[in-house]
């Protein structure tokens, strides 16, 4: 689950605005956390050999995606950037993203409907994590990696809102 | 499709809609309605679902515990005894307001160490009131109890007995109880009426409702787990049904709410007005009641399955119930063991006192006892007598004793010292025989029979010749002749020394003679002899045969 660090967003715009040093520094520590997580997301993507033939290939627009281990992989990814409010008014400040259809559907079936039929049980990995939050590729990474990126994201926001105002000039 | 991601760190920016409601005040008014119910249904559901973990919890420990015990009387092989002990502990229990896991826990260690069921119920009944009456808790009465069984008195002290150290250490099980008993009886029942004793029983009535409660929900939600009963679907049913249960009581809640609203609800005979029979809802909750009373019967007969078979008084009087048989078996084994017990403890008691009786004997041979006894029997004198008597009232740690004799020895002392100095004072006595004169024809006489002048006589002893037969004059000789080897032994070392003096380093050679002849020439010559006259002598001096020229 997420967790809510109030006035994020707007440390980072002031960071940018007014110490841009600092702001390169935080995004460099924060990505130093994601990073790795990234890379053993991606490692659960499987190649195109393993997964069923009808399901790689190239997608074609208006028909069932399909699944390219490449594209799937590169779709694995981070982000630093604010996302727009969803409909219960959340903004996601920093996330990881399985972004390609194909990788998607990798990383989610069988999730409700459980592993049953011809298609899901033919897919290589298991679902780890609960409800929601759980998946084959990026959800299994996140909740292997039990919240230390998390907790280093947000310990390197804090140490920056820190520094930010023991540098004394933007206290008022 | 909807992108996927993990939002890391996020932050609630507040809808856009919910603004647009917060600007009309209708709208809000509903919302925070909406809002206060949601919490109420929310704060209800965790209070719920609070308890039913610890009351989960509070049957689980207890359970824990039951099962513990369990396995202890089993493996006294009194698995049988098993429900009546629960029986017990639960009445005792719900009367006294202990918790059933210490009672559990203070069974254990009575039967633990008694071996007998029964015993360990009269023992634990006895530790409720010396519980009570010494303000020890429950455990340590027990635990202490258990160790007098097997003859560890030392934990008794505590209670304040009125016995002493060795009294205690010589205390006999059953003794100890009737001591126990005549100090604490009927401390328990008292204890219950005191406000505290109250709050007692009332908490773990409290207490014991949660465990039930605990044990209803674990039931339920095992049934909810469905096949196998397994634990991982019975956490994830877990939430459901607190949430279910959740709904149901804010239904309930709401249905009450409903309920008020029924015209003449609030008097006292609302139950019974024909308006309440008659109300629609009021008919609903009848058969709700309806309904919750056959859930409640249901729940009851999957909790306690029938027993079935027949009671033992029902089979007639010429039955024998099997388990009483067996109960009277084990309390016999206990008196053998425990007569046995007190068989070994009387043998090390007359062991001990042999021991005793081996030291005090000992003592008797005690070399400085046996040399102060000869000494007394001698013929001593008085300050020696007392010191003799005090240096053995010492030996024998007789203070008391050894202070007169110190004080009586002290008196003797002084008073030799004043008798010495007395004496010492006292002026010389004249000789009686002083103005004596010899008559002139004695005198004359003695001179002729000795050889000698009377002046000689007189004026300067003389030796006394050797025929003299006199005894006195025996001893004057011999005084006067030991006089004269001292004079002779004195010149001798002076010339000694006076030759020492002179020849320091010069050797000194000694030459023994006899008759005027070197020894060791006279013994050969007489060997020589001795061999020629037919005496066998077959080596001299030097080792030589006796033919052997001897060049000395």
């Amino acid at each position: 689950m997420p967790t809510e660090l109030r006035g994020a967003n707007h440390l980072r715009k002031a960071l940018k605005q007014y110490a841009p040093d600092l702001a390169k520094e935080t995004r460099e520590e924060m990505i130093g956390f994601l990073k790795p997580l990234v890379k053993k997301a991606r490692g659960f993507m499987p190649s195109n050999d393993a997964m069923p033939s009808g399901f790689v290939g190239t997608a074609e627009d208006g028909r069932f995606p399909k699944y390219d281990a490449a594209l799937a992989r590169r779709g694995v990814g981070y982000k630093l950037t604010p996302t727009k409010p969803n409909r219960q008014g959340w903004i996601s400040t920093v996330s990881i993203h399985n972004k390609t259809a194909g990788g998607a559907i990798y990383e989610t079936a069988g999730r409700k409907s459980g592993i049953t039929g011809n298609f899901t049980p033919r897919l290589q990995g298991t679902l780890a994590g609960r409800a929601k939050m759980s998946g084959r590729a990026m959800f299994k990474a996140y909740e292997q990696d039990q919240g230390k990126a998390r907790a280093g994201v947000m310990k390197a926001l804090e140490k920056a809102g820190a520094k930010f105002n023991a540098r004394g000039n933007f206290n008022g | 499709m909807a992108e996927l991601f993990i939002p890391l760190i996020a932050e609630f920016k507040g809808k856009k809609a919910f603004d647009q409601a917060n600007k009309a005040t209708n709208t809000l008014d509903k919302g925070v309605k909406r809002l206060g119910a949601t919490l109420g249904a929310t704060f209800g559901a965790q209070q719920f679902l609070r308890y039913g973990k610890n009351a989960v919890k509070a049957f689980a420990e207890n359970e824990k515990s039951a099962r513990r015990l369990e396995m202890v009387v089993k493996n006294l092989g009194q698995a049988f005894e098993t429900p009546f002990i629960e029986q017990n502990l639960d009445r005792i229990s719900a009367k006294f307001g202990y918790q059933g896991e210490i009672l559990r826990e203070s069974y254990q260690k009575l039967i633990t160490s008694t071996g007998s069921a029964t015993k360990a119920n009269e023992l634990l009944q006895l530790s409720l009131d010396v519980s009570a009456g010494s303000g020890f808790d429950l455990l340590t009465v027990n635990q202490d109890l258990a160790a007098a069984y097997v003859g560890q008195t030392r934990g008794l002290k505590k209670y304040n007995l009125g016995l002493t150290q060795a009294e205690l250490k010589n205390l006999k099980f059953d003794d100890a109880v009737k001591k126990l008993t005549a100090s604490f009886k009927g401390a328990g029942e008292t204890e219950l009426t005191t406000y505290a004793g109250k709050m007692r029983v009332l908490t773990e009535a409290a207490d014991n409702a949660q465990e039930i409660i605990g044990g209803g929900l674990v039931d339920a939600l095992a049934l909810l787990a469905g096949e196998g009963n397994t634990v991982e679907p019975l956490a994830e049913s877990m939430s459901d049904f607190s949430l279910y249960v959740s709904d149901a009581i804010v239904g309930v809640a709401v249905l009450i709410d409903k309920l008020k609203k029924v015209p003449g609800i609030g008097t006292q005979n609302a139950l019974t007005s024909k308006s309440f029979l008659i109300s629609p809802t009021t008919s609903a909750l009848a058969i709700l009641k309806k309904g919750l009373d056959y859930v409640s019967k249901t729940g009851e007969e999957f909790r306690t399955p029938g027993m079935g078979g027949y009671p033992s008084s029902a089979l007639g009087p010429g039955y024998i119930d099997p388990t009483e048989a067996k109960r009277n078996q084990i309390e016999a084994n206990r008196l053998k063991i425990e007569k046995q017990r007190a068989a070994l403890q009387k043998k090390i008691l007359d062991a001990t006192k042999k021991q005793n009786a081996l030291t005090k004997a000992s003592q008797t041979l005690d070399l400085e006892r046996i040399g102060i006894e000869a000494a007394l029997k001698g013929n001593i004198s008085e300050a020696d007598r007392l010191s003799l008597l005090l240096q053995k009232a010492l030996l024998n740690s007789n203070a008391t004793l050894a202070t007169q004799l110190s004080d009586q020895l002290e008196a003797t002392i002084k008073r030799n010292n004043e008798l010495r100095l007395a004496l010492l004072s006292t002026p010389k006595a004249p000789n009686p025989y002083e103005d004596w004169k010899i008559p002139a024809d004695l005198l004359n006489y003695t001179a002729a029979s000795l050889g000698v002048s009377p002046e000689t006589v007189i004026n300067a002893p003389q030796t006394i010749p050797s025929q003299a037969t006199d005894a006195g004059e025996e001893l004057r000789m011999a005084v006067l002749a030991a006089l004269d080897a001292q004079d002779k032994a004195d010149a001798a070392v002076k010339a000694a020394e006076s030759v020492s003096a002179t020849t320091s380093a010069a050797p000194i050679n000694v030459v023994v003679e006899v008759a005027g002849e070197e020894v060791a020439a006279v013994i050969t010559q007489q060997q020589t002899n001795q061999s020629l006259s037919g005496s066998f002598v077959n080596v001299n001096r030097l080792g030589r045969f006796a033919n052997t020229p001897v060049a000395i």
